[in-house]
C-alpha cells in the first residue's frame, strides 16, 4: 500500500525519467551540450567515437541524454539507440551551410525509423553566434519540418558553449512530455 | 542512414579516397599533427589541408567552419574535392605558410589531451593567423590552385614530372662535389618493381639513385605512386647498382662520390623530392621546419629505410633518392618527403613525443565519460561502441595493400615498441644477407622507426654506415622487421 502511495507520489510529484538520444551531423556540438548541461562547463571535446551518456535532471524530469558520434560511418549505429527513447534531439550547426542539406537527408532517415515515430523531436539550431549562421527559422526550412504531420517538434536556437537556448529546449522536452505522459516513473 | 550517402561520391571512389588518404598520411609530413605534432593524426582540416591528431581536430571544430572543416580519414566520406586538396596541400606546405612566422624556439604546447594552451596555439595560428606568412591569402580547399603555398612543389598533377628535371640542375651546382643528376621520367613506374628487384640484388648505388615516381596523373589515381617514391638519404658504395640504375632507370644519378657527403643542395632536392610527390617535401630551406635541427634529421634518417622497406613491401615501390640525397646532409630533407610504411617517424619536433608509445587508442577516442552514468544501459550499445571502435584498425590495416604485411601505424606502434634492438654489426651483417641492396647499412635497416628512437646510442656501425651515406633501398623481408637502426643517431652527430 504504501509503495503504491510513493509510486502515486512520484507520479504527480517526483522526478520522471526520460530516456532521449542526441543526434546530428559531427561537430554540431552535440558533446559540448551535454556536457554543459550535465556539469555546466564547456569541456574542450574531441570527437566522439562511440558514444557519451549522462543524466541531466532539470525541473523533476531526469533525462538520460545518449549522445552518439555523427560521424559518417557512426551513423549506421544510430538506429540502435532508438528504442524506447521518448525524444529525439537533433543537433545542427547553423553555420555549416554546406551541410545542413546532408544534416536534414540524416534527419529525415531518422524520423521514418519506425522506433522513432513517437518520439518529440526538438531540434538545437546551434552554434547562433556564429557570423553567417543559418537562422532558426532557416534551419527548420531546411529540415523540413513545417511539412511534418503529426509529430511533436521544435526548434530552439541555442548556444552551447554559452549554455544559451539549452534549458529551453530541455523545458519544452520536459512539457511535451508531460503532456504525453510518455515519461515513466523514476525507478 | 546510408554508409555512404553523399550523392556525389561513389562507393568506388570512397574506397579510392580511403586508399588515397592512407597513403597521404604516410608522406613524412603528415605523420605528425600539424599542430601538436602528435604522431599519426587521423583527422583533416579539409578545408586547410592539414593533418591533425584528435585532440586538436576537437580543438579544430570548435574554431567554426569558417576556420576549419574538420573530417576523420577513416569515419568520414570525402568529396574528391576535398582529397585533393589535401594531398596537395598536407601538413608541410600547410604550416610553411601558416607556421611561417613561429619563433624558431617555439615550444609546443603540450599535445596528447585538450588544454588550453594547445587551443589559444591553434586558435592563435588558424584563426588571428599570428604566425602565417603575409605575403599571400592562406591556402584553402578554394584558392589553392592559385596559392603559391600550395604550389610550390606543384600544382596539380602533371606539374610533377616537369619539376624534377628542372629542379635537379641548380641544385646539383649548389654542392661542392661535382654531381649529375638527371631527372627520373615518370615513365618508369611500372619498371617499379624490376627496378627495385635490380637494387635489392645488388650494392645500392653509390650515387644515390632515385626512382622517380609515378607519373603524376597515376599517382592522383594510384595511391601506392607515393609508396613507389623514395629519396633515399644516400651515398652508398657500390658502384655496380649505380650503373645499372642508369639503364633500368634512366633517371636520377647524382654521381657524387661517396666521401661528398656536402653541403646540401636544398632547392634540388626538395625541388626533385616535392616533384615527384607533390606534397610533402619541407620546401626551402629557410622554412625548413622550425625546429628541424640535427635531432629531425636524424629522424629523417632513420626512417629513409624502412620507408623504402615499406615501399618494397607495398608492391609497386621503386627505390630511389634524389640527387641531393646522395649526400649525408640531406637526409633530413629527402627524408621528409618519403614515404614510410608505420607512419610512425616522429615529426622533427617530436622526438621526445615518440618516444612516448603512442595512441592508437586515440582514434578511438574516449569521449569524456564513455562508461556512462546512465543506468539501463543498452547492452547493444557497448557492442556498438566497439564495432566503431574497430573501425579505425580495419581502415588502417585492411584498405592499403601498401601495408600488407606490415603492421598498420598505430598497431606498429603497440607491437614494435620494444623491439627496437640496436642493430649490431652482425645485425646489419644479416640485413645485407636479406637485402643485399642496402648497402648502406645502418641507416638502411631500420623497418621500425619507433625502435630507431627507443636505440639509444648509434651502434658505431650505424655510425659508419651514416656516415658513408648509407643507402636506403632494401627489400621488405619480414625477416628484417623491427631491427632498429640507430642510423639516425648517428647522423645527428654527423651533421
Amino acid at each position: 500500500m504504501g509503495q503504491a502511495f510513493t509510486k502515486l507520489f512520484d507520479r504527480w510529484f517526483g522526478n520522471r525519467e526520460m530516456r532521449v538520444v542526441m543526434l546530428g551531423l559531427d561537430a554540431a556540438g552535440k558533446t559540448t551540450i551535454l556536457y554543459k548541461l550535465h556539469i555546466g562547463e564547456v569541456l574542450t571535446t574531441v570527437p566522439t567515437i562511440g558514444f557519451n551518456v549522462e543524466k541531466v535532471q532539470y525541473k523533476n524530469v531526469v533525462f538520460t541524454v545518449w549522445d552518439v558520434g555523427g560521424q559518417e560511418k557512426l551513423r549506421p549505429l544510430w538506429r540502435h539507440y532508438f528504442n524506447q527513447t521518448d525524444g529525439l534531439i537533433f543537433v545542427v550547426d547553423s553555420q555549416d551551410r554546406d551541410r545542413i542539406g546532408k544534416a536534414a537527408q540524416e534527419f529525415q532517415a531518422i524520423l521514418q525509423d519506425p522506433l522513432m515515430l513517437h518520439s518529440a523531436i526538438l531540434v538545437f539550431a546551434n552554434k547562433q553566434d556564429m557570423k553567417g549562421c543559418l537562422t532558426p527559422a532557416e534551419v527548420c526550412t531546411a529540415l523540413g519540418l513545417p511539412e511534418m504531420r503529426g509529430r511533436k517538434w521544435h526548434v530552439q536556437s541555442s548556444v552551447a558553449t554559452r549554455g544559451e537556448g539549452l534549458y529551453e529546449g530541455l523545458d519544452w522536452l520536459a512539457n511535451t512530455l508531460k503532456a504525453s505522459n510518455a515519461g515513466r516513473p523514476a525507478s | 542512414m546510408n554508409f555512404n550517402s553523399k550523392r556525389s561520391v561513389t562507393d568506388e571512389q570512397n574506397e579510392r579516397h580511403k586508399r588515397l588518404l592512407a597513403s597521404i598520411l604516410k608522406e613524412e609530413g603528415n605523420k605528425s599533427c600539424a599542430d601538436c605534432k602528435t604522431r599519426n593524426p587521423t583527422w583533416a582540416s579539409v578545408n586547410l589541408g592539414v593533418f591533425v591528431c584528435l585532440t586538436c581536430s576537437g580543438i579544430h571544430r570548435s574554431l567554426g567552419v569558417h576556420i576549419s572543416q574538420v573530417r576523420s580519414c577513416n569515419l568520414d566520406t570525402w568529396l574528391p574535392k576535398q582529397v585533393e586538396f589535401c594531398r596537395i596541400m598536407g601538413n608541410v606546405k600547410g604550416n610553411r605558410y601558416w607556421e611561417a612566422r613561429l619563433p624558431k624556439d617555439f615550444r609546443r604546447p603540450p599535445s596528447g589531451n585538450p588544454n588550453p594552451e594547445l587551443a589559444s596555439f591553434i586558435r592563435a595560428k588558424y584563426v588571428d593567423q599570428a604566425f602565417a606568412a603575409t605575403d599571400s591569402p592562406p591556402p584553402t580547399i578554394d584558392n589553392y590552385v592559385d596559392n603559391p603555398y600550395a604550389k610550390d612543389a606543384e600544382g596539380s598533377g602533371s606539374g610533377a614530372s616537369t619539376a624534377a628535371p628542372a629542379a635537379a640542375g641548380p641544385g646539383l651546382s649548389l654542392r661542392t662535389t661535382p654531381a649529375k643528376a638527371s631527372a627520373s621520367s615518370p615513365a618508369l613506374t611500372t619498371d617499379l618493381l624490376g627496378g627495385f628487384d635490380e637494387l635489392a640484388a645488388g650494392p645500392s648505388p653509390l650515387a644515390a639513385s632515385a626512382q622517380a615516381a609515378p607519373p603524376a596523373a597515376a599517382s592522383n589515381a594510384d595511391p601506392f605512386g607515393y609508396g613507389s617514391f623514395v629519396s633515399a638519404a644516400t651515398a652508398s658504395s657500390a658502384p655496380s647498382i649505380a650503373q645499372r640504375n642508369s639503364l633500368e632507370w634512366s633517371d636520377f644519378h647524382a654521381a657524387a662520390p661517396p666521401s661528398s657527403a656536402t653541403a646540401p643542395s636544398l632547392p634540388a632536392l626538395l625541388n626533385q623530392t616535392s616533384g615527384h610527390h607533390r606534397s610533402y617535401s619541407e620546401g626551402l630551406p629557410s622554412t625548413a621546419g622550425p625546429s628541424a635541427g640535427p635531432t629531425a634529421s636524424s629522424s629523417g634518417a632513420q626512417h629513409g629505410p624502412s620507408r623504402l622497406s615499406g615501399a618494397a613491401a607495398g608492391a609497386a615501390s621503386s627505390s630511389g633518392s634524389g640527387p641531393g640525397a646522395a649526400h649525408g646532409n640531406h637526409v633530413r630533407h629527402s627524408s621528409r618527403s618519403q614515404l614510410d610504411p608505420f607512419a610512425v617517424s616522429a615529426a622533427p619536433d617530436d622526438l621526445l613525443a615518440g618516444l612516448t608509445i603512442h595512441h592508437v587508442m586515440e582514434s578511438l577516442g574516449g569521449p569524456p565519460s564513455a562508461s556512462a552514468s546512465a543506468g539501463g544501459a543498452l547492452p547493444s550499445s557497448t557492442s556498438l561502441t566497439g564495432a566503431a571502435a574497430a573501425d579505425p584498425f580495419a581502415f588502417a590495416t585492411s584498405s592499403t595493400p601498401a601495408d600488407h604485411a606490415l603492421p598498420a601505424p598505430g598497431a606498429g606502434h603497440k607491437r614494435h615498441p620494444s623491439r627496437s634492438a640496436k642493430p649490431t654489426g652482425e645485425e646489419i651483417l644479416r640485413l645485407f644477407d636479406h637485402a643485399p641492396s642496402t648497402a648502406g647499412g645502418g641507416a638502411a635497416v631500420s623497418d621500425d622507426p619507433f625502435g630507431d628512437f627507443l636505440s639509444g646510442p648509434p651502434a658505431p656501425s650505424n655510425g659508419m654506415a651514416a656516415a658513408l651515406g648509407g643507402t636506403s633501398f632494401k627489400h621488405a623481408i619480414p625477416a628484417t622487421n623491427g631491427l632498429g637502426s640507430a642510423g639516425g643517431g648517428a647522423m645527428a652527430d654527423l651533421l
